[in-house]
């Protein structure tokens, strides 16, 4: 067994360095395909993460690597990971955009899944003007344009 | 909700749309323009009908007649939260087919092709997004015999026009399956 025990070490953005199994890491498909590519020195640079933002992700990532697993498929084990998953999303909303830049970046489907799923179910009921004030975006709409595609769409607004 | 950092890739904002019910995204044309037509793209609807296929919520239409108006309406069910039992989540009023109960010919990527056999009208009709697109009548003639669309079933001519049509709504074609 010692392909599972065999480690890597990552460099987060700030510095700070984590060891942590292969089987843990290479869930980020871009650190995998980096390492299979012969970026094999001391440590595997991961610029655009922070240390917290980071491990968090391998928390993640350790917590989910059974879950491919024939073990890992048995209803019990996924109604455990799922719970898991609902009490780890459970942040600050800042800290799930960083989340989700950091699966985008690591190229993790399953937390891109996870992440992008939690934000979307903040956003449902929401008004315009609070989604505008959530994303940044400035309305480019007349009052007059607004209006008309408020009236066609009506049956979403009742 | 917190703002995220001005640099949150737009690509990222529609990974987390597609992730959205369709009324969410129908209200959210307000936001801007960009989202507007954004939620037009096949790239986004394409996502959409794949992340709701995975969901695999099962969604029923149940063509229903009100006992005093006579107006025909479809009752949305849905056993998303209820585990086996379906529970009514929405009427939908048909503003094209007012007097009389539409048949429904065919579905096809959630798309109904809808058809009232007293005045033979027909429409493509997206259940879930409310979109109508009435046909125009048929230029082709038939033989009585088999200009059969009101005898309840279509004839080659009147499919092969169907499929036609769907080809050219294919902008609007996948925001199907219903969603909540």
């Amino acid at each position: 067994m010692e392909s599972t025990s065999k480690k890597v070490t990552l460099s987060s953005s700030d510095g700070r360095t984590f060891e942590v199994e292969e089987a843990v890491a290479f869930q980020s498909q871009t650190i995998k395909h980096l390492y299979e590519a012969g970026c094999t020195g001391d440590f595997i640079p991961v610029p655009n993460v922070t240390g917290d933002i980071l491990s968090m992700v391998l928390r993640y990532c350790e917590k989910h690597v059974d879950s491919d697993t024939a073990a890992g498929k048995e209803s019990f084990y996924v109604n455990k990971l799922k719970g898991w998953d609902a009490l780890f999303v459970k942040v600050d909303q800042s800290i799930l955009f960083d989340l989700i830049l950091a699966a985008d970046f690591l190229n993790i489907k399953s937390l891109m899944d996870l992440t992008c799923k939690t934000v979307a179910s903040m956003m449902k009921g929401k008004t315009t003007e609070e989604i505008r004030g959530t994303f940044n975006i400035k309305n480019d709409y007349t009052p007059e344009a607004e209006e008309m595609v408020r009236r066609e769409n009506q049956w979403a607004f009742e | 909700m917190h703002r995220p950092g001005l640099e949150f890739p737009e690509v990222l904002v529609m990974e987390i749309l597609s992730k959205l019910p369709v009324r969410s995204l129908t209200h959210f044309n307000c936001v801007c323009k960009y989202w507007c037509s954004s939620f037009q793209t096949p790239r986004l609807i394409s996502k959409h009908h794949h992340n709701n296929l995975k969901s695999n919520n099962l969604n029923l239409l149940l063509i229903r007649c009100d006992g005093n108006t006579f107006q025909p309406y479809f009752s949305q069910l849905s056993n998303q939260k209820a585990d086996k039992k379906y529970v009514v989540k929405q009427n939908i009023h048909l503003p094209f087919f007012k007097n009389a109960i539409p048949f429904v010919y065919g579905a096809c990527h959630g798309l109904l092709c809808l058809q009232e056999t007293s005045t033979n009208k027909a429409a493509i009709w997206n259940p879930s997004t409310r979109e109508f697109k009435i046909l125009p009548p048929s230029s082709i003639q038939c033989t009585p015999y088999f200009s059969s669309i009101q005898e309840g079933c279509l004839t080659l001519v009147d499919v092969s026009f169907i499929h036609a049509a769907l080809e050219r709504l294919s902008s609007w074609l996948y925001l199907c399956k219903y969603t909540s």
